[in-house]
């Protein structure tokens, strides 16, 4: 419980725990984009085999993978299935309605399918291999031209630096008011819905009240170490762009021109 | 003559200003360089309070803060987050980093120091408090001790001249403790550092050069370990002036006045 930290980072030394994290965002923002301009097999082979690549290669068992895809599960089925339903062209299996089984329509939906898979395992491999802290930085540095337009973009990163911080912390505090309460005879996880959203007020209240209390002395902390919210400050992390990530930036390229040619001429 | 750091004069301060009822009354104080100074009082005597003058968080009511000859106000008020450094209760609501040297950087980063310069002083200050190799540990995995000493390392990389430990020792163990004492004692060796402690520690306050008693938001009494507790009998003891007094009790034949750890050793091993 203790060591648990938000998006599970699987610390390694990998080449993708190497780069840059800022790569690393830009990488898979563009990569999930890429694969809204997949246009049959061939693209979506290719893809489906480099998405496997990285994978492999950040060192971290499949099954973590597939363990990230389980939640959005009933989400994807849905969205594939009424991709097929609604899709027609090819052999017609099936009709009823406007609802049709066809051949276009099973191709469609499996390539939706492999879409939303491929998502979450790209961005589950930025997840895994990227610290938290390194993350909040590289979202800092995308959104510093944001401050030009007055966006709070330093306080905002060090709120989420701060929030990421304390998540250890909350969640070791759930835990003992849990077992606070249970001493006292509380019993969670019983009953019907109600009677569980009821039995959550004596846990909620003390949290509320200890984090109030917590973010009281946070900002005298904040205060006596000096920090002055919009004023100027250095940075003590800095992170480092390496060949490896201008070459990183050479393989989106060529992958753009490669989803072009094919798109246009195959 | 010793150069004072912190002086207050005609000190009042209070929480709730539609109220005549003053958590701080009549303060006058001078504190000097290199002092150790133990802040001691009953709750609410208004102690805390006084640190947080003392640190700038709160403005008196009526009165002034001088540190090193610099009238405390807006302006000036960048000049005592530099030069007073605070440690508060709790380690837990401290970290402000994600890892143990973010956090020492934490404040040289406010204080726009250059990255190269930050490396340099972070790594020496938690070299000092040795920490060094825990240097890239998530705060959470650390022991109540460690997380203090990296509290004391964040302050030790701004080079202040006055460190304030509000109740800093309270939530660890004796050894934590004892070893955080010691600690702060070779740092004052090393630095020119005035300390300012507030605490119930009769320990603790064994290891001051001066203490100052709270009562009632009022100055109570001023001196030495010695002085404080020869004249304030209700005060609860350090644990060789205790054992004094009880032997006394028991008539065994010994010099009134008070005995330090020292004296008590000296004592019985002659």
């Amino acid at each position: 419980m203790n060591r648990l930290i938000i998006g599970r980072y699987f610390p390694g030394n990998s080449l993708i725990h190497q780069l840059d994290p800022r790569f690393k965002l830009i990488f898979v923002l563009y990569f999930i984009g890429l694969l809204f301009f997949l246009d049959g097999m061939i693209l979506q082979a290719i893809f489906f085999i480099l998405t496997l690549v990285i994978m492999v290669s950040t060192g971290v068992s499949l099954k973590t993978y597939v363990r990230g895809v389980r939640p959005l599960i009933w989400l994807i089925l849905f969205a594939t299935i009424l991709r097929i339903v609604t899709t027609r062209g090819g052999a017609i299996y099936y009709e009823a309605g406007f609802l049709t089984l066809s051949e276009f329509g099973l191709v469609s939906g499996a390539y939706t399918f492999l879409r939303f898979v491929e998502m979450i395992f790209i961005s589950t491999v930025l997840t895994l291999t990227t610290k938290p802290i390194d993350l909040t930085d590289a979202i800092y540095f995308l959104l510093k031209p944001l401050r030009y337009l007055y966006v709070p973009v330093e306080e905002l990163s060090l709120m989420l630096s701060i929030a990421l911080r304390f998540i250890p912390n909350l969640l070791d505090e759930t835990e003992k008011v849990m077992n606070a309460q249970k001493a006292r005879g509380m019993v969670f996880g019983e009953g019907n819905l109600l009677e569980q959203m009821k039995a959550l007020t004596p846990l909620v209240l003390p949290l509320f009240a200890h984090s109030l209390k917590r973010a009281e002395d946070m900002a005298d902390v904040l205060e006596v170490k000096g920090y002055k919210s919009g004023a100027k400050r250095t940075h003590y992390r800095a992170l480092t762009w390496q060949v490896k990530d201008t070459l990183g930036v050479g393989l989106l390229v060529v992958l753009t021109f490669v989803v072009m040619t094919i798109n246009v001429f195959g | 003559m010793r150069k004072t750091v912190l002086k207050v004069t005609n000190g009042y301060y209070r929480y709730d200003k539609r109220y005549e009822d003053y958590q701080l009354e009549n303060i006058n104080l001078s504190l000097f360089e290199g002092e150790w100074i133990s802040l001691i009082g009953d709750n609410g005597s208004g102690k805390s309070t006084l640190a947080k003058v003392l640190s700038g968080l709160y403005h008196l009511d009526r009165g002034t803060v001088f540190l090193n000859g610099v009238l405390l106000a807006e302006e000036t008020l960048p000049l005592f987050r530099k030069t007073v450094g605070v440690v508060f209760q709790n380690p837990d609501h401290q970290f402000i980093g994600t890892s143990v040297e973010d956090d020492v950087a934490f404040s040289l980063e406010n204080q726009q120091i250059a990255r190269t310069e930050m490396k340099c002083r972070v790594e020496k200050a938690l070299r000092d408090v040795d920490m060094w190799d825990l240097k890239t540990e998530d705060p959470t995995s650390l022991s109540g001790g460690q997380k203090q000493r990296v509290q004391i390392a964040g302050l030790l990389a701004m080079q202040p001249d006055v460190m304030i430990f509000d109740e800093a020792f309270v939530m660890l163990d004796p050894y934590s403790r004892r070893d955080l004492l010691h600690l702060l004692r070779d740092l004052k060796e090393t630095y020119p550092l005035t300390i300012i402690s507030i605490t119930h520690d009769p320990e603790e306050v064994e290891h001051s050069d001066r203490v100052i008693v709270m009562e009632e938001a009022k100055l109570k009494d001023d001196g030495t370990v010695a002085d404080i507790y020869q004249r304030n009998h209700s005060l609860a003891p350090p644990p060789s002036e205790a054992l004094h007094r009880l032997l006394i009790e028991k008539n065994h034949a010994l010099k009134e006045g008070f005995m330090s750890q020292a004296d008590m050793v000296k004592h019985l091993c002659t």
